[in-house]
């Protein structure tokens, strides 16, 4: 059975290195990215595209998860995206929702629900 | 000096008694020629050398006795006269010593006649006083030369003098001179009576006591104004003598001490007025002064206690009580009653402190949704390790290692969240100001730790040249730690608000050669508007839409609180810098500072 491929974009090493662990124990392919810019510069955004996409909102450097998701959708990539954001961006969750995510989780979620999500996102990505 | 006092001539034979003995010797021995002379012719013709000679020895007797006769008649005559000769030169010696007596006395002597009160007499001390001569004054009366209200009294007390008989003593009397205006004088007055008892002269004796009385004035007018001066005094002024008892006090001190001053006069200063806690301190002080090992120098804070048992602060300055021969005799207090300034620091430092925690609780709203988002990162780690641990449960067979693993960087990650927390409490926390000793460079690196994220969120490169060395201030470290975020994040805001790309925050410390410690926070932000220049210290001016614009403002109270000084300046290549100076401790203190660095 083919992993499904997940890519995910977070400043915080932590948070990395545990999405990884798990993801990979539940089965899926993981390439991590800490910033929006190292993200964007993949070369591999144009060909093998991953099913979906985990984008944190709050990002160090210069771009945020908003500025990510404007900027694939400028470039005509479409990928479905999981939003993850802290505590009380709930604004910023329905502003991504409303440019076509798939859904979001905040900080901590549990498991199943982010199951459930990468799930329904790549299930929307197959429509 | 005085013309009139002469030579006393020696005692001795005057020159006529002696002109008087030659003559009668003379005339002794004419009788005797002239009577062998006339012997010669009468009887024996021109034997006179025969009777010059060799006379009959009958002749012989009787011209010797004749002879004899008038030698003798002679030497009676000088001696009668040389006896009266002498008795005269006696009296008039004895005047003259009298006299010469009488004018060297350094005291107006005069004297007048009885029955018309005229001058018979002035020595030279005298005429020097009321700048008349003898001359001028003998035969004249006091009507001749003084303001009739002088004459009036002098004659007055003259013929009171002569009435009774007695010796009068004028303590002081006013007498106006040719030469030195209005003098004072002490006078006695001396009946002198003849020899029936009548009285006969007035015998006056004066001395010029103007300046004494001027001096004695002037004495009493210094210790008039020193009593004054004592009076309306603000300070306490108190004098202890030697023991410690008091010996001087003024109305003010008997007004802040609560005893009457004869209440108070005698008693043990340090047993009475000072609390117990500090006697023995201020016992010892007070003997270190006494006995010239300290110098009663600058002004001494410290407590007393009222009659009424009420804690007074008082601010005093020293000064030493010496004897007439320079010795030390006791010690002088004046002393500044400062309990209201005191309680007004207190009241205005109790305040101080909660104007910071205000500040603390804005600062932490500020960054409170930083914080948040921090703790969610080990959070999500922690929550989403152990999800990763329960499916390699699940799994059979179960990775034992692979579970160890996971569950160990999830309780990693719960520590650091732990971590978080904490530091958050420490900012929340009011905590009583407490002093330490701190190293400022240790604690940049703490202060630093609540900023990481909002500087890595910005993309602001920090940079540290601390080099503050192992020198502590002493300070109280919730406090500077404060005024460390406030300016670090007020560099960061400044960077944000002018939207700078490559924003960049140094933080330099350095010890200066004025023994303090230099903190510089440079930003290189749009730097700070003119007009929030000039008025940067002020409360409630602020340029952030979410601050309180009490920050700098706090900031600085708590630096000078501190003894040192905060600035904040635009730099001449742009951007702002804001720093600020603290006094270093004694060096002697410096093991203390082990002990508290960690804080």
């Amino acid at each position: 059975m083919e992993r499904l491929s997940v890519w995910m974009v977070d400043d915080d090493p932590s948070v990395r290195d545990a999405l990884g662990v798990f993801l990979e124990i539940a089965g899926f392919d993981v390439l991590a990215f800490e910033s929006g810019e190292s993200f964007l510069a993949c070369p591999q955004l144009g060909g093998a595209r991953p099913r979906v996409l985990l984008l944190d909102q709050r990002l160090g450097g210069g771009m945020s998860g908003l500025d990510v998701q404007a900027e694939l959708s400028r470039r005509g990539v479409s990928i479905p995206i999981v939003f993850i954001t802290g505590h009380g961006d709930a604004r910023m969750a329905q502003a991504a929702l409303q440019q076509g995510a798939a859904s979001f989780l905040e900080k901590p979620f549990h498991h199943k629900d982010l199951l459930d999500s990468i799930e329904k996102a790549a299930a929307q990505g197959k429509r | 000096m005085n013309p009139q006092v002469g030579q006393a001539q020696k005692p001795g034979v005057p020159h006529s008694a002696r002109i008087l003995l030659l003559v009668a010797g003379l005339m002794g021995v004419a009788m005797y020629a002239a009577d062998a002379l006339v012997e010669a012719a009468l009887h024996h013709h021109g034997e006179l050398v025969d009777q010059l000679i060799r006379p009959d020895s009958a002749v012989l007797l009787i011209r010797l006795g004749v002879a004899g006769l008038f030698l003798a008649l002679g030497w009676a005559a000088y001696l009668l006269l040389r006896r009266e000769r002498s008795s005269a030169e006696h009296l008039r010696m004895a005047e003259s010593f009298l006299s010469s007596v009488v004018d060297n006395i350094p005291d107006m002597v005069f004297i007048k006649d009885a029955r018309e009160l005229r001058f018979v007499r002035v020595n030279p001390a005298g005429e020097r006083l009321v700048g008349l001569s003898a001359d001028e004054l003998i035969g004249k009366s006091d009507y001749d030369f003084f303001p009739e209200a002088q004459a009036d009294f002098f004659t007055g007390t003259d013929r009171n003098v002569l009435s009774s008989g007695q010796v009068l003593d004028i303590p002081e009397e006013e007498i106006d001179t040719r030469h030195m205006g209005c003098r004072l004088l002490h006078t006695k007055k001396v009946p002198i009576l003849d020899k029936d008892g009548r009285p006969a002269f007035l015998l006056g004796l004066s001395e010029d006591i103007t300046e004494r009385r001027h001096a004695e004035h002037a004495v009493q007018v210094e210790k008039a104004r020193a009593e004054h001066y004592l009076e309306i005094s603000r300070s306490m002024i108190v004098g202890l003598d030697r023991e410690g008892r008091v010996n001087l006090i003024n109305p003010r001190g008997c007004e802040i001490l609560g005893w009457t001053e004869a209440e108070i006069l005698g008693r043990n200063w340090f047993d009475t007025v000072l609390p117990e806690k500090i006697r023995t301190r201020e016992r010892e002080l007070a003997r270190d002064l006494l006995d010239g090992h300290a110098a009663p120098e600058g002004v001494y804070e410290g407590e007393i206690l009222t009659r009424a048992g009420q804690v007074r602060q008082i601010a005093w300055n020293l000064a030493l009580q010496r004897g007439p021969k320079g010795e030390v005799v006791g010690t002088l207090c004046s002393g500044q009653d400062v309990t209201d300034r005191v309680m007004a620091e207190l009241a205005a430092q109790r305040h101080h402190q909660e104007l910071a925690h205000v500040m603390r609780l804005s600062t932490m709203g500020e960054m409170a949704s930083g914080m948040a988002h921090e703790l969610n990162q080990p959070l999500t780690a922690v929550v989403t390790y152990c999800a990763a641990a329960m499916v390699l449960l699940d799994r059979e067979p179960a990775s034992q290692e692979a579970v160890r693993g996971t569950l160990e960087k999830a309780a990693e990650q719960a520590r650091r969240a732990g971590d978080i927390i904490r530091r958050l409490r420490g900012l929340v926390k009011k905590g009583d100001s407490t002093q330490g000793l701190i190293r400022v460079d240790g604690m940049i690196t703490e202060a630093i730790a609540f900023l990481e994220w909002e500087l890595r969120q910005s993309a602001i490169d920090l940079e540290l040249t601390l080099n503050g060395g192992d020198r502590p201030v002493r300070a109280d470290p919730v406090q500077i730690e404060q005024v460390l975020i406030n300016l670090i994040r007020n560099g960061l805001d400044s960077i944000r608000a002018g939207a700078v790309a490559g924003g960049r925050i140094e933080v330099e410390t350095e010890v200066t050669d004025r023994a303090t410690l230099r903190l510089t926070v440079r930003d290189n932000g749009p730097g700070i508007d003119p007009y929030v220049l000039s008025r940067l210290f002020e409360p409630f001016l602020t340029t952030k839409a979410k601050g309180l614009g009490i920050g700098l403002s706090i900031s600085r109270s708590i630096i000078e609180a501190h003894g040192g000084s905060l600035w904040g300046e635009n730099e001449p290549e742009g951007g702002s810098a804001f720093g600020f100076e603290l006094p270093l401790a004694a060096e002697e203190q410096g093991g203390e500072a082990e002990r508290l660095d960690g804080r």
